[in-house]
């Protein structure tokens, strides 16, 4: 048997049906690196008493039998802890199931632990954790990213082969490109955001995290589907195989525009920019129509996103007031000072910031000018994009303007910071898949990646254009040394 | 153009029901506007988008019926409270009886 530290789940469910390891060595196996490795990189909040993380699953069977993975601590567990990684939501127990966890349990897939990420999904680089720090397995001083940089993490690091993260302005893709691995953000609505802690309604969207991109679409095709516990979901969206088509070959004629605005926006590292033209070349030579396409709305994305998701944000998390769940402020005398207290000393300042935000651009006199104005350029963004999907198949651009920045590098720039959705954001304001899959590394040794964008349901076209440039590439053989 | 002046900010922070400390409500201010500023362009692209393109839908609530059916977590949900009363939420007294 091949080693098993950066095994893809592919291999282990090879290695668990030849009983060449049990799922009791496999299980010992990821918590003894866990127990190794995660001191120094911090990707967990939690790890589960290893008995009850056996005796709950519901499958011996299925697409993840037997094969841990690790979930952002803003999906529920039922009966486990669920913070967000804030301190209003200190000692909360979920009292039910995510559906996707439902759905992967019934998969027989194993829930290790709570991974580690930005105060209720708010950052790039999984600073705003209220409880505690976690690096970029490539360079201690360098961040993960985030928000889901807690499963990020865990699966670059090999402590464990697939991890949940959520999406709401690039959440996963970004920590993704920065770690060295895939990073996927489904179309809106084909997975139920059921048990997802609330961020932006409108636009979160659960994602995966692997090594791999088969992987990747292995752990989607478990949990996607029309869930009635979420009005938000596609109808009639059945179950699906997205490895099906993964056969090392890109469609005939496929096109791939790339976008041209983001691929030469100021900012963008040239060492990064360079990556990303060596890997269009790499799609050339597998055949590929490569050209220049210009999207110049999507320059606005980043703004749209900073009104809209602060104005989800604000309306969210008021239901977090210390009355029914949650943190209580002692010093609190009055109702007033119940909800106020209780929500300063709980929330962080990056949510608080965020908060202040939505409730000035939804009040009376800014709704029009910021509000209303970001949800009709979101509109436009997305006929824009639908538009130049008549001319291509998949859009191709940047993740990240540069590698994995150190700690603390936008402590005094929080606008800085905010930026690092630059080029994300656009795929969940306008609501289509879109994948992130390493391409490279930098002089410094830390990982580049770029984003395959599809039109609405075209997950099975990214993943195989991904999978064949992955095969030729084989850029996810390289692993950190930890 | 500043956007938001001390009195509006002071005013949306209660409304937020969040108290920000004297000392740093300059510097909570200053990455609000740096937001709001960097947002503001919004409505410039709006006009010049709006020759080809409609206006998107206006947002609707979608409700399911509301309807009583059984709910077996009653008690899950409770032990939850940070303080509860049998099968109440307690809360600070809010008007003192005379």
């Amino acid at each position: 048997m091949a080693s098993l530290e950066f095994a893809s789940i592919r291999d282990i469910r090879v290695f668990l049906e030849r009983k060449e390891i049990s799922v009791d060595e496999l299980l010992d196996f990821y918590y003894g690196r866990f127990a190794k490795f995660d001191k120094k990189i911090g990707s967990a909040l939690e790890l589960f008493d290893k008995k009850s993380v056996k005796d709950r699953t519901r499958s011996e069977t299925g697409l993840l039998a037997g094969i841990p993975g690790l979930i952002k601590d803003n999906i529920c567990i039922q009966d486990r802890t669920l913070t967000c990684a804030s301190k209003i939501l200190a000692g909360y127990v979920a009292p039910y199931n995510a559906t996707v966890i439902d759905k992967l349990s019934a998969q027989g897939a194993f829930f290790i632990g709570r991974a580690n990420m930005d105060e209720f999904a708010m950052g790039s680089s999984t600073e705003t954790s209220a409880y505690q720090k976690t690096v970029n397995p490539w360079n201690a001083q360098r961040v993960p990213g985030g928000s889901s940089g807690g499963s990020i993490a865990a699966v670059a690091a090999g402590l464990i082969p697939w991890a949940l993260g959520s999406e709401t302005g690039g959440s996963v893709r970004q920590p993704a490109a920065l770690c060295g691995i895939v990073g996927s953000k489904p179309t809106y609505g084909l997975v139920s955001r059921y048990g997802l802690v609330a961020y932006a309604s409108s636009i979160d969207q659960i994602g995966v995290a692997t090594r791999t991109v088969y992987d990747n679409a292995l752990v989607l095709s478990a949990i996607a589907g029309t869930d009635v516990k979420d009005a938000t979901t596609l109808k009639n969206i059945s179950a699906v195989d997205y490895t099906r088509n993964l056969t090392g070959k890109i469609k005939p004629g496929l096109k791939i525009g790339v976008i041209d605005n983001a691929l030469h926006a100021d900012g963008v590292d040239p060492e990064v920019a360079a990556l990303l033209k060596n890997a269009l070349k790499e799609f050339e030579r597998l055949g590929a129509i490569v050209e220049y396409v210009k999207i110049p709305v999507m320059d606005y994305s980043a703004a749209v996103y900073f009104i809209l998701s602060r104005a989800e944000a604000a309306s969210n998390l008021a239901r977090f007031d210390g009355v029914r769940y949650g943190a209580r402020s002692a010093d609190a005398h009055t109702l007033s000072d119940v909800y106020e207290l209780s929500r300063s000393e709980g929330f962080g300042p990056e949510v608080q910031r965020r908060i202040l935000i939505g409730n000035y651009v939804l009040s009376v006199g800014h709704a029009d000018k910021f509000y209303n104005s970001a949800r009709q350029v979101q509109h436009i963004m997305r006929a824009e994009f639908l538009k130049t999907f008549k001319e291509y198949d998949l859009l191709f651009a940047p993740v990240s303007p540069a590698e994995a920045f150190p700690f603390g590098a936008f402590a005094n720039n929080s606008l800085q910071m905010d930026l690092q959705d630059y080029f994300t954001a656009a795929a969940n304001l306008v609501g289509i898949p879109a994948v992130s899959i390493p391409c490279g590394f930098t002089s410094n040794k830390l990982p580049v990646g770029f984003q395959l964008m599809g039109p609405d349901l075209s997950e099975e076209l990214i993943f195989q254009t991904g999978y064949a440039y992955e095969q030729v590439t084989q850029w996810h053989a390289n692993h950190p040394e930890l | 153009m500043a956007h938001i002046t001390r009195d509006e900010f002071i005013k949306l922070a209660r409304a937020s029901y969040i108290k920000i400390d004297e000392d740093d409500i300059p510097r909570v201010m200053q990455s609000l506007e740096a937001v709001l500023s960097y947002a503001s362009i919004l409505p410039d692209i709006v006009t010049q988008y709006t020759h080809e393109h409609e206006v998107p839908p206006a947002i609707v609530n979608c409700f399911r019926p509301d309807t009583a059916v059984p709910f077996a977590q009653r008690e899950q949900l409770l032990a939850l409270a940070p303080q509860r009363e049998e099968n109440y939420f307690v809360v600070p007294v809010i008007i003192k009886q005379g």
